[in-house]
């Protein structure tokens, strides 16, 4: 398992590259190769402006029908937020663009998991399946 | 009365009704320890075919070595298994005149297993050989046939399984190509004019075959230096909401590419489902025909010329 | 001055990404080709972003509002160069660029400018000075 602490810019690039290494060495296609470097960066940005601290996981894992993927944890001990639907809710994002991190990337992955409680923290996983 | 108050003639008598039935005996036992001879063959045959796992040269020679011991004249004797183009003999091997030799029966590759005398031997019922070691060679023979066909018999389905999987591994292989090789054929990209390429969408357009199709789009404009791709509908029999997203989707791709999508093949049917739906096209260029589509993509062509 | 360099033909400011764009390059560029904007009188800004592997909500935010800059003081962006697979993924994402024109190479990007290249060169845009304006709507 790779780890990224996400404490400032440069590691939002250091995460990209982390994950777009695994996504390389696992064998993903280029457009699943940018998929997932596009939903990280999102994610580990989501972090370094709203929580400060955080960081994320990186490792590949296999199912029970022995398919192969990538999963990324997403992990910081931030606000929290405190409604999830609502942040999940498209129509709720900043015209810019910048609240697209989690339905986006929800929309780039193939699974996606959130749990985040008010004043602990939030954790976000996404997994690509190798097809 | 005791032996010597008989008379000589009488002893000579006794004797003479003696003689014979020692003989008798001796006859009986000398065939008893043949009996035993080939019971113990039978034992040992047993023993040896009854090892699944080892090799079947083993037990051929095992059975060619059983020979000797078991024949009449064990140091004139040697025996000889022949199947499968191989020879098993007994260390003493040579061939003679003198032989009994019974069939290994298996279907198709008949092999032999041989008796042989090293030298002359009294006449008995073949030629020098007894009608008890014929039974014994042919019960051999017999239990051989059994074994090589049991053997068989498994390698056979050891084979057959082997090959059943072999076959499942290429079929599935050869659907995933047929798979890859429809999905080529039911979304290609052809180019029309320099510059113009159309994509005729066939059938349901459900998200795995827009997706497929939107990256052929797009490195087809990449690779063609392409500015209109016509997307022409017409055999797309239904249009609803979530088809409509993913047209909207492939010409706002197309438009980031640089490019301009021209949507064709709009007949009645499916310009009223698109107003009755509420969806909104205005970010693409919509024709009912392909001809008009192509008249369109010659325009925005001629027009984009500085 | 940051590390993305920003060249001039003609009229036309051509900018060549080619780095990992992290947040602060991205702002320091921005800021950069408004100088430069300022400085040269440009009256068009390619950016060429043929070599950027991924364009997330930030990148396509200070793309959009450099477009809105330069235009506001009086001149175009055009991007070019976007990849087949950032594309889908951009859309994926729920992005459009909307607000920022686009085009597929640098060749195009000059066309859409309303400019033709002097030499009919395909591997190098022409040297400074070689551009001449045509008779484009653009």
């Amino acid at each position: 398992m790779e780890r990224v602490d996400i404490h400032s810019e440069e590691d939002i690039v250091r995460a990209r590259q982390c994950a777009r290494d695994l996504s390389l060495s696992l064998g993903f296609s280029l457009v699943d190769k940018t998929r997932i470097a596009t939903a990280t960066s999102e994610l580990a940005r989501n972090i370094f402006k709203y929580a400060r601290e955080g960081r994320m996981e990186a490792e590949e894992i296999r199912d029970e029908q022995g398919r192969r993927g990538l999963r990324l944890a997403f992990i910081d001990t931030g606000p929290g937020i405190p409604d999830i639907e609502q942040a999940m809710d498209e129509g709720f994002s900043s015209a810019d663009g910048l609240g697209q991190g989690l339905p986006g990337s929800k929309r780039l992955m193939d699974e996606f998991h959130i749990e985040s409680a008010v004043g602990e923290g939030t954790r976000v996983e996404v997994i690509k399946w190798l097809k | 009365m005791k032996d010597e108050e008989k008379t000589k003639a009488q002893l000579l008598q006794e004797l003479g009704e003696l003689r014979p039935k020692v003989a008798e005996f001796e006859v009986m036992e000398h065939a008893l320890q043949e009996r035993v001879k080939e019971l113990n063959c039978l034992h040992n045959l047993r023993q040896i075919i009854e090892h699944i796992d080892k090799p079947l040269d083993e037990i051929l020679q095992g059975v060619a070595d059983l020979i000797p011991p078991s024949w009449h004249y064990p140091e004139e004797t040697c025996g000889r298994v022949v199947y499968g183009g191989k020879e098993f003999t007994t260390t003493n091997f040579a061939e003679t005149q003198w032989r009994q030799a019974a069939v290994i029966a298996v279907g198709g590759e008949k092999g032999v297993i041989e008796a042989f005398y090293l030298k002359a031997m009294p006449e008995l019922d073949e030629g020098p050989f007894m009608k008890e070691e014929r039974a014994l060679i042919d019960t051999l023979a017999d239990s051989l046939r059994l074994c090589i066909e049991k053997r068989r018999a498994q390698e056979g389905l050891q084979e057959a399984h082997d090959e059943l999987e072999k076959r499942v591994v290429e079929r599935t292989a050869a659907l995933e190509t047929a798979q890859r090789d429809l999905l080529e054929l039911s979304t290609p990209v052809l180019q029309i004019k320099d510059e113009i390429l159309a994509l005729p969408l066939i059938g349901t357009l459900d998200s795995f075959r827009m997706q497929n199709a939107l990256e052929k789009a797009l490195e087809q404009i990449v690779e063609k230096r392409a500015r209109v791709m016509i997307v022409d509908i017409t055999g797309v029999p239904v249009v609803d909401t979530m088809v409509a997203n993913h047209l909207v989707n492939l010409a706002d791709a197309i438009r980031l590419m640089g490019g301009t999508c021209v949507l064709t093949g709009i007949g009645p049917a499916i310009a009223k489902s698109i107003v009755h739906l509420g969806i909104n096209l205005e970010s693409l260029d919509t024709r009912a025909t392909l001809e008009q589509g192509l008249a369109r993509a010659v325009e925005i062509i001629a027009r984009k010329e500085s | 001055m940051g590390e993305i360099p920003i060249l001039q033909i003609g009229p036309l400011l051509l900018v060549t990404i080619q780095t990992e764009l992290h947040d602060r390059l991205a702002e320091q560029l921005q800021e950069d080709i408004l100088q430069r904007v300022r400085e040269t009188e440009a009256e068009g800004v390619l950016i060429d972003i043929t070599a950027l592997e991924m364009v997330d909500s930030f990148i396509s935010r200070v793309l959009s509002e450099t477009a809105q800059m330069v235009k506001v003081m009086g001149a175009r962006m055009v991007l070019v160069g976007l990849q087949p697979e950032v594309t889908m993924a951009l859309l994926e994402l729920g992005l459009k660029l909307t607000g920022i024109e686009t085009q597929l190479d640098i060749d195009s990007g000059i066309r859409r400018l309303g400019y033709h290249l002097a030499a009919v060169d395909e591997e190098v845009p022409g040297l400074p000075g070689a551009g001449e304006r045509g008779h484009g709507t653009g």
